[in-house]
């Protein structure tokens, strides 16, 4: 985080004199197309069905219309899933085949590109797959003579004891509050946690809201939960910063993830960025034969609405 | 090694042999006869037989042994008159050296620029520069602050990796590789605002000096080079106050004797405004407050008790304020960083042929991360401390040999991320906490004239070091508790320099030197920032271990006016330390397991021409290298380029004394561009398209070059008053060259398109500057 502090330092200093942007052909690189793996298990009470997406990296200097995006998701993989007892294959459903309430949980990971009618991915339509806490899953893909392989947990699930809010800090403002949450988190053992927002049933918030037991280990703890939004995105209102606003309906969910899991979206979201003085950061990923993150999560859910002064 | 065992024996040999010899000496201390500085280097020589000469040690100390007799012995240096001595030598003899400083008799000066010239063909050290303070305040530099460590990235074998960042690379080494010495305490960080300025005030220094290869046996703790930088001691005659306003900083020097002739001190303080400037525009705006600016003290008083005892106390105090203040929410960051130094000093005289210099040494380097929200905050410390002792005896055996032997004590204190937060009911610590260490070492080297064309300068370094608890053994698990001894390292360095006159006007030199390092600096980031945090080696973590190889052939042209050298060198290096690709630069319990090794090697062969006398004055260095790294997993185990590894790399110096009162100088950098790991791949994942990048820095910026100019205006001289006016522009030619690139996508909704795309990022275009600097004394 400290080269990122120094990220806003230099904003303010040198290029506070000048800095100039030009147009920049970086000489050929091959691309390596390699397989990338999206894959999500959930242990939590919103019954979120297992999901694989399966797609292929493409070189860098491409120029990314529609059909090109849908022609990188592949669609005639062999996906199986191993959960200690059952070897189950996951079916290649697209948006337009699948319920609305199904679409509903899916959207809460997923976001709106589930809405995409083109939106594919191979899923776990019957719930065969045993889902609970402790327990390990493989990942098992096979696509024109290609094996992709990966293993992932979902550990135990986190003790949130209860959520509250509170003014924000600073000066007064009628229309925002901070959220606070009371965890506890289990002694002697390195815990991973990520967090989720959906706001009003519309957008789901998970910008950099990954933490561990660093500080808090073995503690019952209260702690300011900011939204997690991108600040520099159009979803970012500059007027209330990370809090939230009064009123608006959330789905809060916290989650355990084991530590592999965890290390890719830590490195992932820090991950697309080269900068003066950071060096590149290359997303750990937890897939043999591809790139990406086959990951298990242990989650709370409380779903509140924000209260009005 | 056991060759070099064997050569050791020999030369101790020759020694005791060369005591048996009956010669008297001519002793003591070289001085300027103004300011009472001691003179580092100077040549005092037997002028009816030049073989009889030596040179005065770092502390301004000579001693010349010669047969009973009658004498002419001449003292030269750099920027002073000559002064001949008639010495009638009946018995040893003390003299102690005043010499006027070079301004009104142009022919003696350019005679002492000459034998410093000399120094290049009959010296045995390879690799070694020295750098005239007074030259560097001449040449053009970023916003006219004069900047040592720059200066010396404009010597061949020595890189950087950013524009305007002061960290600097000597011939394949990493930047925490060169060992920087303020009066003999280490400064852990050389950078102010990021790098952009170096950390010492050229006001305050006496000397300094770059050694790249052929590390005599009294330096060691680094693996790649020395740059050993002495303060002034004070004008010990007259009180003197130089001041210099500059475009973002002012400075000022105050020095004058405590009491005349035996005691001194220097002040000297610089400090930045650009931001304090703005505040007043910032009031009432969201972000009141926010500031940042550095500072830097030096300070050092000394007192001569005798001819034989003499004592000296400086110090250091630097640091860099960044706050960063948004008022509505009540958010606030803060990040203080700095390094502090003290030296406590005495040389003592045994005798005129021993001379001692002991040292106490304490310095710091601390750097935090504050960041508070009502009564919530948390901060995050990171930081170095050594409490040294240190002990160095020069015995001056003959003319033809001289040895020097010592030892050093270090006691290291370690804080790599301590993290702690406090908010309403809690108050938390992470699991990080200091480490401590020993290191120690014990040197020896003699520097032997075997004959009038063979001259070596060999020397044996040993160290040890110790780790020390707390520490969870990552082998066994063992928890050692504080103080418990953990691992102990021993390494010994064998030292040889050899030079062989080849003609009047030539030699060849030779060097191997076997080098330890203990602390390492570990960075993710492409150059060298603060934030970078200093690790101890442990059980887990190796120290690093190299050796270089060097060889050189230096030639002076047109008695000694024009200075050339041809230097190879090939150096390899073991135990490197790197982050893994996947860090993040977050905080960690245990940072060791974010840790790769490997090994490095880089070979290279560098040109230099220096015409150092005469109204036209100035260099050209060109480096043709390679630098690789290895490491088990990064670059699937392939050797890769470093981004520093620049396989041209070219620097003129120019400059011209268009009269008394105008001097002009221009310097011209061209180097390949700095490497970077580019972008392969882009995919889809987590609803974004990202970035896969291709292998460890296997492509290239665009070739760097640029063009500085300054021109330096003396003001009439008045009985107690200078003045100058230095005008520079930086990068005069306005070239775009890139410190980075960035990548971005741009989507374009309405054709349903969208492109990643990348651009070139300048940060310093043509920068004109501006500065006045003047002097007071009460002559």
């Amino acid at each position: 985080m400290k080269n990122y502090i120094f990220i806003i330092f230099i904003l303010f200093l040198g290029f506070s004199f000048y800095s100039c942007e030009e147009e920049f052909a970086p000489s050929d690189v091959k691309a390596k197309q390699e397989y990338v793996v999206e894959g999500h298990l959930e242990a939590s009470r919103l019954g979120i069905p297992t999901f694989v997406i399966l797609s292929k990296s493409t070189s860098y200097f491409s120029t990314l219309d529609s059909a090109l995006v849908e022609n990188l998701y592949i669609d005639d993989a062999d996906v199986f899933v191993f959960d200690g007892q059952n070897n189950v294959e996951l079916s290649y459903v697209c948006a337009k085949d699948l319920s609305f309430p199904l679409l509903l949980k899916l959207y809460g990971v997923l976001g709106n590109k589930i809405f995409n009618s083109k939106f594919c991915a191979y899923l776990d339509l019957d719930n065969k797959l045993n889902i609970a806490e402790e327990r390990e899953y493989k990942l098992h893909i096979e696509h024109e003579g290609n094996i992709i392989e990966s293993t992932t947990t979902i550990p135990k699930n986190v003790m949130l004891d209860s959520l509250y809010f509170k003014e924000p800090p600073g000066d007064p403002i009628d229309s925002a509050a901070m959220m606070w949450v009371r965890f506890s988190d289990p002694k002697d053992e390195s815990d991973f946690y990520r967090y989720f927002v959906i706001e009003n049933f519309k957008k789901v918030y998970s910008y950099n809201s990954l933490f561990d037991d660093m500080i808090v280990d073995g503690k019952t703890i209260d702690l300011p939960f900011r939204k997690p939004v991108d600040p520099r995105s159009s979803d970012f209102n500059r007027d209330i910063g990370f809090t939230y606003l009064r009123g608006d309906t959330l789905q809060f969910k916290l989650c355990a993830l084991d530590k592999a899991h965890y290390g890719f979206w830590e490195s992932f979201q820090f991950s697309n960025n080269q900068g003066p003085f950071t060096s590149y950061i290359r997303a750990k990923d937890n897939i043999e034969g591809g790139i990406g993150i086959w990951g298990g999560y242990a989650c709370k859910v409380v779903d509140v609405i924000v209260p009005m002064k | 090694m056991k060759d070099i065992f064997l050569v050791l024996l020999i030369l101790s040999t020759s020694a005791i042999n060369s005591l048996a010899q009956r010669n008297l000496t001519v002793s003591g201390y070289v001085v300027d006869s103004e300011s009472g500085e001691t003179l580092v280097g100077a040549n005092v020589y037997d002028v009816n037989n030049l073989q009889n000469g030596t040179t005065s040690n770092s502390y301004g100390f000579y001693s010349l042994s010669l047969p009973e007799g009658n004498y002419n012995i001449r003292c030269s240096y750099l920027g002073f008159q000559n002064q001949d001595l008639e010495v009638n030598l009946k018995s040893d003899t003390t003299i102690n050296i005043r010499l006027l400083p070079g301004v009104m008799l142009k022919d003696v000066v350019i005679d002492a620029k000459k034998q410093q010239a000399r120094k290049n063909v009959v010296g045995t050290q390879v690799g070694t520069v020295k750098l005239d303070i007074k030259q560097l305040k001449m040449m053009p530099v970023l916003m006219g602050e004069v900047d040592v460590l720059k200066s010396i990235q404009l010597l061949p074998g020595v890189t950087s990796v950013s524009e305007g960042n002061s960290g600097f690379y000597v011939r394949g080494g990493g930047a925490d590789q060169n060992l920087i010495l303020l009066d003999e305490a280490i400064v852990y960080n050389t950078g102010h605002m990021l790098g952009f300025f170096s950390v010492f005030n050229a006001d305050a220094l006496k000397s300094t000096t770059l050694i790249k290869g052929g590390m005599p046996a009294n330096y060691g703790q680094r693996l790649s080079s020395v740059v050993d930088i002495k303060m002034k001691d004070g004008n010990d005659k007259n009180y003197k106050v130089d001041a210099g306003i500059g475009l973002i900083s002012s400075k000022l020097t105050v020095q004058g004797p405590i009491i005349k002739n035996k005691s001194s001190f220097i002040v000297s303080g610089r400090r930045t405004y650009i931001l304090d400037l703005v505040q007043p525009l910032l009031e009432g705006k969201k972000f009141e407050g926010t500031n940042y600016y550095f500072y830097d003290f030096n300070s050092k008083i000394n007192y001569k008790f005798s001819d034989k005892d003499r004592v000296y106390l400086s110090g250091y105090f630097g640091r860099d304020i960044f706050k960063l203040n948004f008022k509505a929410r009540a958010f606030e960051i803060l990040m203080p960083y700095g390094n502090s130094t003290a030296t406590l000093r005495w040389n003592h005289l045994f005798s005129n042929k021993l001379f001692m210099n002991t040292s106490v040494i304490y310095n710091d380097y601390n750097f935090k991360l504050g960041a508070s929200q009502e009564k919530f905050s948390f901060e995050n410390y990171s930081g170095v401390r050594d409490y040294n002792f240190k002990i160095d005896l020069d015995y001056f055996l003959n003319n033809k040999n001289k040895l020097k032997f010592g030892s050093n004590y270090t006691y290291h204190k370690l804080s790599p991320n301590i993290l702690s937060a406090q908010g309403e009911g809690f108050n938390l610590e992470n699991e990080g906490s200091p480490t401590f260490s020993h290191e120690t070492s014990l040197y020896l080297l003699d520097e032997l004239k075997i004959s009038d064309i063979l001259k070596t300068n060999i020397g044996l370094r040993f160290s040890g070091y110790s780790q020390m608890g707390n520490y969870k053994s990552k082998i066994n698990s063992k928890e050692f508790a504080p103080n418990e001894l953990v691992k102990t390292y021993f390494n010994l360095d064998p030292r040889l320099n050899f030079r062989a006159i080849t003609g009047k006007n030539s030699s060849i030199k030779a060097s191997i030197s076997f080098t330890t390092q203990y602390l390492h600096l570990v960075s993710n980031s492409s150059g060298s920032i603060p934030s970078d945090i200093w690790v101890s080696s442990t059980e887990y973590v190796k120290p690093e271990r190299g050796i270089q190889y060097s060889l050189g052939f230096f030639k002076n042209f047109f008695d000694d006016s024009y200075e050339t050298s041809i230097e190879a060198y090939y150096k390899e290096m073991k135990n490197q330390i790197e982050f893994r690709e996947d860090y993040v630069g977050g905080i960690d319990d245990d940072i060791e397991n974010k840790f790769v090794f490997g090994k490095g090697r880089a070979f290279g062969l560098e040109l230099f021409l220096k015409k150092s006398s005469g109204k036209f004055t100035g260099w050209i260095g060109y480096t043709i290298s390679k630098t690789e790294r290895k490491f088990d997993l990064i670059n699937d185990n392939e050797w890769f380029g470093t981004t520093y590894d620049k396989p041209h790399d070219l620097s003129l110096v120019l400059n011209y004394q268009i009269s008394t009162r105008w001097n002009a100088s221009a310097v011209f950098v061209y180097g390949s561009g700095r490497r970077y790991t580019p972008v392969s791949d882009i995919y889809i994942l987590d609803g974004r398209f990202n970035l896969e990048y291709g292998s460890r820095n296997s492509a290239s910026l665009p070739a760097y070059h640029r063009l500085d100019l300054s021109l330096v205006y003396k003001s009439k001289k008045r009985k107690n008053w200078n003045s100058s006016w230095t005008f520079g522009v930086y990068n005069a030619y306005n070239r775009k060259n890139p410190t980075f690139i960035n990548y971005d996508t741009e989507i374009d909704k309405d054709a349903g398109k969208s492109k990643v795309s990348a651009s070139k990022i300048t940060i310093f275009p043509i920068i004109p500057s501006i500065s006045y600097n003047f002097s007071w004394n009460n002559k």
